[in-house]
């Protein structure tokens, strides 16, 4: 789960990193408040959506303290990249003098936390990576932070001494936070001082257990179906097509999705009910694909150890009571499978036991 | 031989007093899996599924001597129970759901330190067809011989095992590594392993969008791996920045997506499926 530039900011700042001076405004009224509280002349305005790139698409105007509120309003309710613009983050402008890139992140290769720094900060760390990677120093931080260590591998660097401690700084945030991604760019030189002039974290969703302050944050990621799927269990991603996915197992799903475009269909979503099934499941999940209007529903349940004349009958009867009027693909393996898919071709419903006869299937009837 | 597992395997089942647990000892003993305890905290001196249960795994190894132990808690003691495996000197195939990252990332340091192996977490599990189960994976759809299976998925990679059995083509050994961004033994080691073992014959990788495992694996595959592997990706229609069920199935930005994999795959000379049941179609080529 991503963090808006603020609420990273706040994070950084109650672990003692020093950020630039800003307040939140939700509204103009709000910005023309607050803005006696910066004592700068000239102020940034910064869009705080969860979107990459943020500058270049308009998302940052650099203005007079005077003009903050009215860039504010100008900004609010614009978006940038599909994502609406709710609030803004009024900064006091620094004065740069060099920029540097300094995260910490979860190496999945390497399995540890992995500090990335490079002299070039400011610029996405991707097009970096691509363009010279032999700019960006990674030093990997097994268990504990030995900054020792951590300053004699930065020490080609001007300021290693105070960017080692705050790299000290991000690692006890992302431990004590369960962060995945800790990442300041820029961290800026301004007067003297590194001041974080931009933050991006990411909390693992897995720990929200242990991070309740994160979870209802986690809600605003999602869309209504995707919490109702959320609530049930359900993994549930929609996009932009229009036959409905349902099965078991994310790898599954996901090849289920891939094969449905192979023959010429567009899923309408990606719903998981996790690697048993059974029927109530399988319920919850029609209900929430039907949300979405699809022409039809391929249900993809690789069971094993799944009884599926359980599942056949529950669907069926759901099927009945529900008035289901879009086509119904079910590809049912499992036990007691002959029984299963008798009870459903009993009721209309088509099954197939090959992968490829149901997307061609689905892609057809829904044509 | 085949990797990791085999009919002398003596298991420790973790959690074997809930739900999962006791089912799936039933199942691995009916597989023919050699279940020789159970471990809950406090529950020591029980019984079930017909094996004596134990507060620890220590307790446990010491009456039973055991290689491997197979963790079914919930994702907040994932950790502990891990690691109270892995001090005994276990093996440990986690198949919990929902680790947090660095949880995962201390499990497997701790493993590394230990020089044992870890499946998982979030993972199906390992099988040696005919000789060993450890997991949920349902036994009755795999069969003995000579294709090495490593896979990020689960009910994937039981559909591909379907397809492969269907086409009488046995397996080694089945690896389910796991769905999430940090797992233990991953597609490097298995591959390892196979090209080690004598009975795999021919390799199947099964990845997904997320992360760069395929790309190295398909890397090592073009240096290290004489044995013919064939690949299959998951997640060609998924979306950036959602994360696909699992954890580690997230594209960002221009790395993880299927072309990248796909690419890498090509560019190593590793041939890739478009569909599951393309596999045997190319193994058998």
């Amino acid at each position: 789960m991503k963090l808006k530039e603020f609420e990273g900011k706040q994070l950084l700042a109650s672990f003692e990193v020093s950020t630039s001076k800003g307040l939140v405004a939700n509204t103009a009224e709000e910005a023309q408040a607050k803005i006696t509280q910066i004592e700068c002349a000239e102020v940034a305005v910064k869009a705080q959506v969860l979107a990459g790139g943020r500058g270049k698409a308009g998302g940052i105007k650099l203005v007079k303290k005077s003009e903050a509120p009215e860039t504010t309003r100008q900004m609010l309710g614009r978006e940038i990249k599909g994502k609406k613009i709710e609030q803004v983050l009024i900064e006091e402008k620094l004065e740069i003098e060099k920029e540097y890139y300094l995260s910490l992140t979860v190496n999945r290769s390497e399995k540890n936390v992995t500090l990335l720094f490079s002299e070039e900060g400011g610029v996405e760390i991707e097009e970096l990576a691509k363009n010279s990677p032999e700019k960006i120093k990674k030093i990997g931080i097994e268990r504990e932070f030995n900054a020792r260590e951590v300053e004699r591998k930065l020490s080609t660097s001007k300021h290693a001494r105070e960017i080692t401690e705050i790299a000290g700084k991000m690692f006890k945030l992302m431990k004590a936070k369960d962060a995945e991604l800790v990442e300041i760019n820029p961290l800026a030189i301004s007067r003297g001082k590194l001041v974080a002039a931009d933050a991006k974290i990411i909390i693992d969703d897995n720990a929200l257990y242990r991070q309740p302050e994160f979870a209802p944050l986690k809600q605003r990621e999602l869309s209504e179906s995707e919490k109702k799927a959320k609530q049930s269990d359900l993994n549930y991603v929609e996009l932009d097509g229009d036959i409905a996915i349902i099965g078991n197992g994310a790898g599954l799903v996901m090849a289920t999705l891939d094969i449905v475009q192979h023959f010429g269909g567009k899923p309408a979503n990606f719903l998981d009910v996790g690697g048993g099934a059974n029927f109530e499941q399988v319920q919850k999940a029609v209900e929430i694909v039907l949300e979405k209007n699809p022409k039809g529903i391929w249900i993809n349940v690789f069971g094993g150890i799944t009884r599926c004349d359980d599942v056949a009958r529950g669907l069926a009867n759901y099927k009945k009571e529900k008035q289901i009027k879009v086509p119904i693909v079910v590809r049912l393996i499992g036990t007691n499978e002959a029984e299963g898919k008798k009870i459903l071709e009993e009721n209309g419903i088509s099954t197939q036991d090959s992968m490829e006869e149901c997307a061609k299937k689905i892609v057809e009837l829904t044509r | 031989m085949s990797v990791l597992v085999d009919e002398n395997t003596r298991v420790i089942v973790q959690g074997i007093t809930g739900k999962q647990g006791s089912f799936h000892a039933k199942l691995m003993k009916e597989y023919g899996t050699n279940v020789v305890a159970g471990v809950t905290p406090r529950k020591g001196g029980q019984e079930a599924e017909g094996v004596p249960v134990y507060n620890s795994v220590k307790e446990a190894v010491e009456a039973h001597k055991a290689g491997w132990s197979v963790i079914f808690v919930p994702a907040k003691f994932a950790k502990t129970a891990a690691l109270d495996s892995l001090e005994a000197g276990l093996n440990t195939v986690v198949i919990t759901e929902g680790v947090p990252v660095h949880d995962e990332i201390e499990i497997v340091g701790k493993a590394k330190e230990k020089n044992l192996h870890v499946i998982g977490p979030n993972c199906p599990g390992v099988i040696s067809p005919g000789k060993c189960k450890i997991g949920i994976m349902p036994g009755h759809i795999f069969k003995k011989g000579s294709v090495g299976v490593v896979s990020r998925s689960g009910t994937l990679t039981y559909e591909i095992i379907n397809e492969l059995t269907k086409n009488n083509l046995g397996q080694s050994t089945a690896i389910g590594m796991g769905g999430d961004p940090v797992v233990g033994v991953d597609f490097l080691k298995a591959l390892e392993l196979f090209e080690q073992d004598d009975e795999t014959k021919q390799i199947v990788l099964i990845g997904e969008i997320g992360g760069d495992l395929e790309e190295r694996a398909a890397k090592f595959i073009q240096e290290k791996i004489s044995k013919k592997t064939v690949a299959y990706i998951a997640g060609r229609t998924a979306p950036k920045g959602k994360r696909m069920g699992h954890a580690g199935a997230v594209i960002s930005g221009e790395s993880g997506t299927a072309e990248t994999k796909l690419k890498a795959f090509a560019d190593a000379g590793v041939e890739t499926a478009a569909l599951p049941s393309e596999i045997p179609k190319l193994l058998k080529k």
